[in-house]
Formats: C-alpha cells, structure tokens, sequence
C-alpha cells in the first residue's frame, strides 16, 4: 500500500527570487481626492492617514467618529455604502489599549477603507447602529470578546457566549483555556470540567495504561 | 425554535413571537457551536493554523483555508506560482459548487423536495472524491499551504474533474426541472424573504443572498485573487430579493462556476505548485485584510502580525454571521412555516457564525 | 392566469415534467455504494489512521527521535520519549505516544517526518468503544490498527 505515498518528492523549488522581500512600511496616503474631501469637510476629525500594502487607514478621532462615518457614507462621491466588518485588536502595552477597526467598502469605487479608532479600558465607543445594521452583531461580538461598550447601541449583550460569563476571552490576559469555572459549575452540573470530554490530556496519557488496540 | 432542530442547520435557536401563524418579532440566539477559534489561533504557528480554518465553515473548507493562505502570502510578498494559483481557482470552484449542492439539497429538503437531496448529494460525492484523491480528506481538507499546494494533485485526477464538468450542466438542469417550474416551489420561495437592495447592503449581505437582491457585487472580479482575473465568467443577480430569486442566482453561480472550471482546466499552465517560504513563518510586522468571495458571502481575514511566528490578532469575517443577522428582517410579517424556506435561503453553517 | 398556466395546471404539466426525471432512474444503475458489504476504497493520498514504519528489511524503526512531528503538531498529541546516547550523541527513541482520540488528520505531522517514518496510513475503520484505546503507542503505531468486523 505504502508504495505512491512513502518517497514524497521534494517540492520543485521556484525561481529564487532576489534575496529578502524588504518589510512593507506605511506609505502616504494613496486616496488623495477622500483625503483632500475630509480635510476640507471635516478638518480635525483623523489624525493620521497612511496606506499599509496598498490599504489606506485613517486614524480616526473617537468625537468625530459619527460624523465622518456619515459622511463617507452619504457623500455621493465617496459612497462607502456598505460596512463591511468591525473588529478589534488589543495591544496591552499600549495606553489605549484597544483598537477598533472599520472596514468600509464602497460598492461604485470598488475600494476598501479602514477607520481606525482607540479606545483605553473602559471607555465606550460610538455605536455605528444608526448608519448601518450590520454594526449591530459586530458590536456585539466585540463587546463580547473585548468588553469594550458602545454608546446608543439598541442591545448591548453577549452575543456568542452565555449572557452571565464573566471575563471576555480575547483579551490578552485571558488564559486560552480559561473558563469561567463558576459558570460551568452553576449550569454545568452534570459534567465534571476537569474531563469533559472524558479526555485526559497528553500529559495524563502516561499513567494511562496504553494497551494495543483490541483485535 | 431549536436549537435542536433539523430545518436550523445547525444549533441555531430562534426565538420567535407570534401572533397565531404570523411572525411578530424574532430574536436569533446563536453561540452553540463556539469553539474560540480566534483565540486559538493566537496560539498557534501561521503554517498550523489552516487545519484550524477548516472548521469554520466545513462544508467550504477549501475556500477558507485559501482565503487565509492569501492573506499570509500577502503580508508576506510571497508570489505564488501560476500552476497553484489555477489549481487553487479550480478546487476553490469546485468547493463552492459543493457547498451550493448541500444548500440546495437541504433547502429543497427542508420545503418538501426530496429527490433532489439525493440527487444534490451524489454530485457531491463526486466533488468530495476529488477532493479525497488530491488532498486525503473529504470535508477537513487542509488543501492549502503557505506558498501554494502541499503537492501536485495526482495524476487522472483532471480527467475526472473534466468528465464531470461535462455532465454537470445537465445535472442543473435536472434540478431546475425539478424545482423551477413546481407549483409547490413556487408558491413557497416567491415572496418569501423579501429584502430590498438598500436593506441587504446595509445589513452587510454578502454572496448570493445579496445579488439575489439585484446587487451586482462580487469579490472575485471586485477585487481578484487567486486565478479569478484570467477567468470569464458573469454574476448572476435577482430581482426581487425573494427566496426564489436567490434560488435562481445560486443555480446560475453552478453553471458559471462550471464555466470557471472548464477554464482552470483548459489553460492550467505546468510548473511548481508551491513558492519557496521558510520553514518557520515569520511575516513582517503589520496588518492585512483580505477577502474573498466563499460560496455564502465575503470572507475575510484580519490579520495582524508582530513580526513573531504566532500571529498577534486573527479575526474572521464570516458571511453567514452577517447574513444571520437579517433574518428578522426577512421573516417578521411572514408565516411560521417560511421561517423554514428563509433560513435555508440564507445558506448559513453554524459552525461559521460561531467559529 | 394566461392561458398557458391554466391549461400547464390542467393537464398537471409541472407534475408530469418532475416525474420525466425521476422516472427513468429506476432503470439507470445504482450509485449507492454498499460499504459494510463490499469494502470501500479510499486513495493513496487518503489521511488515515497513523503508522510508525519499520525498515522492512531489519524490522527496525525508522524513527530517529528528531521530535519535528511532535513540533509540527498543531495539538501537540504527539510526545516523543527521547534520550541522548552518550556514545554516540545521537538521540534515541524510547517512547512514542499518539492521541488518535484528538487528531485532527491534517497531515502536518508526516510532512515533517524528515524520514518518512511517521505516515498516515489509508485504514479508516479504527472505531473503538473505550476512548482510551486510541493513545496508541510505539507498538501500536508500528502493527497499525486492527480492523474488527461485526457480524451478526
Ligand atoms: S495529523 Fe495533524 S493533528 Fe494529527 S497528529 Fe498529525 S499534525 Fe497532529
Ligand atoms: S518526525 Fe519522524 S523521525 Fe522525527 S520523531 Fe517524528 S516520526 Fe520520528
């Protein structure tokens, strides 16, 4: 059986192509027209814009959010109509440690553009509900995973995990395999946490007694 | 209603109010299936993190370990060679006819269509032994590596793929006979789910169920990836935004998908199926995003990275999350018994919503 | 209601057009594969259950401890039990564990496999009753498992 599998042949290599690829860097912004519109509709709402692999970020001022979040989205020469994705990211060492990002997608420019706003521990975030639907979830997985708060938002509650969790795991000092042990225990009676799946873990397996498999 | 129940497809609990048959208000509980796999990953090294991704969307595995793999390769200005990039293209093609054969086999099912559930699923079985013979698994394919293909796909597999590129228009056109003109198809879907052009954009629609709504939008010529830019091939789009019209658009995307296929196949190009990477993944610091057009919608890919082997913050855009969250929209006024045709409209896989 | 739709809903055209398809599959072949009855097949590439090859000529295992498949492991289900030859410097293999129970058959690991030791083989059938049954260890791996048919 073994016969077309054993020998695997090396990968035939591609042509190398010229030593390293240098590390991409943050260039000017590339969507001057937007840039210069902002600028003269809405002065100080960013305070920085650059393009990264050819996605242009805006780094976005947290009162001006709302505003310029309209705007791009009903200025028939921008017209980024659809939202396409909110996430977050966390960077403990930072003093605003959460960034949120948008993802916009304009249907008639076929672009992207990516908002970018900090928010430190604790602090809300406008809720973009009221200009696009689509907020709605996101904002709620990220109040969720990130416990970041939203402003106005219709219905801020979990989303994915139960309504009475504690913790929100995608936080850096979540553990990976932190539970809330409480909660387990209160709705979990009947499975016992430290094997749940009835699955020892590998370093277990040792005092396991490994027999053949039966025949 | 659920979670346990078979028209969900999945553990998806609704919680409906109604008002004898008719649907007052509706309130999606989901988060069953959650395994943190966004936590996971940030465990895990970049070349271990596809089998990971497979799991989101199972029945679309191929398309979403692509979608990831791109990402990385983007990040990393790594350039994929061509014969990958058209493997790539067909196996990704032939995920998403996979994928539109189990939504149309349960949907029909779901609406009291039997035959063509099995006749869905023997198609697919076809498409799975191709995906067994190439890549050793079936549904969990782990198809893509950073840089290309783990290796060229075996020989006679082609030919297949060809064969049954042949009989597969026909195939559609079975079903369509089946279903189209059925009186009791008809009277199910058209009406059904209604949602205008302005509404889908605004609740973030994507795929289908988005062009379904006259919306002409798809990532594949939006933004290209893979082979999509040599590719010809039309997007289908509905009219009326009813259950019916994003029926006709997903039997479209079959025949076109079919097109792309024989395409890949015609002008596949030899040569290494996979670039030259390190052993050990380390892309610069930095962020991308990436999408890609999955058989239920835009999938996409944050990703961001700080220059170690484990990247600092993964997130999926998941399609049927987003396409989730209309369903109130779409079914309140509407009867009980549409709750049903109105989530298998949506082509939603639990496992995706809750990652 | 044209004309059309009146006599098509008459005449139960959409009824009979369902059936002009359905039909015929009565005389075409059967596509259903009888698997208990007549084994079923799986390709050369196909993930299966894993094996630790042996040299075929000396019986000896083709391991060489290097640990790369247990680093290659996205669970970590595997663990290498190791230690240095003081001679010859080179790294013996005194244990080998395998958590089939939590594979995920992604192959990573026998990519990694430098010699082609570790494989995953094309058996398919290893159900067992008692979960513990799957940590297979070194002797396990290298016979691979055993295929039990249940007749009436
Ligand atoms: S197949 Fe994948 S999950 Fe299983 S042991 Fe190998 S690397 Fe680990
Ligand atoms: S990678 Fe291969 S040779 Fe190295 S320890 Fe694992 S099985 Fe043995």
């Amino acid at each position: 059986m073994p016969e077309e599998k054993s020998p695997r042949p090396e990968t035939p290599a591609s042509p190398p192509a010229d030593k390293k690829p240098k590390p991409p860097e943050k260039e000017p912004f590339s969507k001057a027209e937007t840039l210069a519109f902002l600028q003269s509709a809405l002065p100080d709402s960013f305070s920085e814009a650059y393009t990264f692999l050819g996605q242009d970020f805006l780094l976005v001022n947290k009162a001006s959010l709302p505003e310029l979040a309209e705007l791009l989205k009903e200025d028939p020469s921008q017209d980024y109509a659809l939202l396409e994705d909110i996430t977050a990211v966390d960077y403990p060492q930072n003093e605003k440690r959460f960034e949120l990002i948008y993802i916009l997608f304009s249907l008639t420019r076929q672009d992207r553009l990516f908002l970018k706003l900090a928010v430190a521990d604790g602090e809300t975030a406008p809720s973009m509900t009221g200009l696009w639907e689509s907020a709605n979830w996101a904002e709620r997985e990220i109040y969720d995973m990130f416990g970041i708060r939203f402003d106005e938002h219709p219905d801020l509650k979990r989303i994915l995990l139960p309504e009475d969790w504690h913790g929100h795991p995608l936080r850096k000092e979540y553990g990976l395999a932190q539970q809330d042990e409480e909660w387990i225990a209160r709705n979990l009676e009947l499975i016992k946490p430290q094997s749940h799946l009835g699955v020892p873990s590998n370093k277990e397996i040792e005092h396991l007694d490994v027999s053949q498999p039966k025949s | 209603m659920g979670p346990q129940h078979p028209a969900t497809h999945g553990v998806l609990r609704l919680k409906l109010v109604l008002d004898g048959e008719k649907v007052l208000d509706c309130e999606a509980v989901i988060g069953y299936l959650h395994r943190g796999i966004e936590k996971v990953v940030e465990s895990q090294d970049y070349q271990q993190i596809p089998p990971h991704m497979d799991r989101i969307d199972y029945t679309a595995a191929v398309s979403n370990v692509l979608g990831y793999v791109e990402a990385v390769e983007k990040l990393m200005g790594v350039t994929v060679p061509p014969r990958a990039q058209y493997l790539r293209t067909l196996m990704t093609e032939l995920n998403r006819l996979a994928s539109h054969l189990i939504w149309l086999g349960t949907h029909a099912l779901d609406i009291g269509a039997m035959t063509v559930f099995l006749y869905a699923f023997r198609e697919r079985e076809e498409i799975l032994k191709v995906f067994e013979a190439c890549f050793g698994a079936r549904l969990t394919t782990h198809a893509f590596r950073i840089g290309g293909l783990a290796e060229d796909i075996p020989p006679g597999v082609l030919d297949k793929v060809r064969e049954f590129t042949d009989y597969f228009p026909k195939r559609v056109a079975e079903y369509e006979q089946l279903l189209t003109g059925n009186r009791i198809w008809m009277n199910r879907t058209i009406g059904v789910g209604c949602i205008s052009a302005e509404d889908a954009i605004s609740f973030g629609l994507t795929g289908p169920s988005l062009r379904g709504s006259g919306v002409r939008w798809d990532m594949r010529r939006a933004k290209p990836y893979a082979a999509y830019a040599d590719m010809d091939f039309e997007i289908p789009i509905g009219k009326n935004g009813d259950t019916f019209d994003r029926y006709l658009v997903r039997m479209e995307e079959m025949r076109q998908s079919n097109r792309i296929i024989r395409q890949a196949l015609d002008r596949l190009p030899d040569g290494p199926v996979r670039a030259k990477v390190p052993k050990v993944i380390k892309p610069p610091a930095g962020e991308i995003y990436h999408a890609i057009e999955a058989p239920k919608g835009v999938l996409g890919y944050y990703i961001v990275s700080d220059g170690s082997s484990k990247p600092h913050r993964l997130r999926v855009r998941p399609p049927s999350y987003f396409n989730l969250a209309a369903i109130k929209k779409m079914i309140v006024g509407s009867l009980v018994a549409d709750v049903v045709a109105v989530i298998g409209t949506l082509d939603i896989v639990l496992g995706e919503i809750d990652r | 209601m044209t004309l059309r739709q009146l006599l098509r809903k008459v005449f139960l055209i959409d009824f009979l057009e369902g059936f002009a398809i359905t039909g015929p599959y009565t005389f075409k072949k059967v596509y259903t594969e009888q698997y208990p009855k007549v084994p079923a097949k799986v390709p050369p590439r196909f993930h299966g259950a894993p094996r630790l090859n042996v040299d075929p000529e000396t019986g000896k295992t083709l391991c060489i401890a290097c640990d790369l498949c247990a680093q290659a492991c996205p669970i970590g289900l595997i663990e290498v039990q190791r230690e240095r030859n003081a001679e010859t410097k080179r790294w013996e293999l005194k244990g080998y564990t395998y958590n089939a129970a939590r594979c995920m058959f992604c192959n990573l690991c026998a990519e990694a496999c430098p010699t082609n030791a570790l494989e995953l083989s094309q058996t398919f059938e290893y159900a067992v009753y008692d979960m513990k049954e799957l940590y297979w260890d070194k002797a396990a791996l290298e016979k691979g498992p055993t295929v039990v048919r249940f007749t009436k």
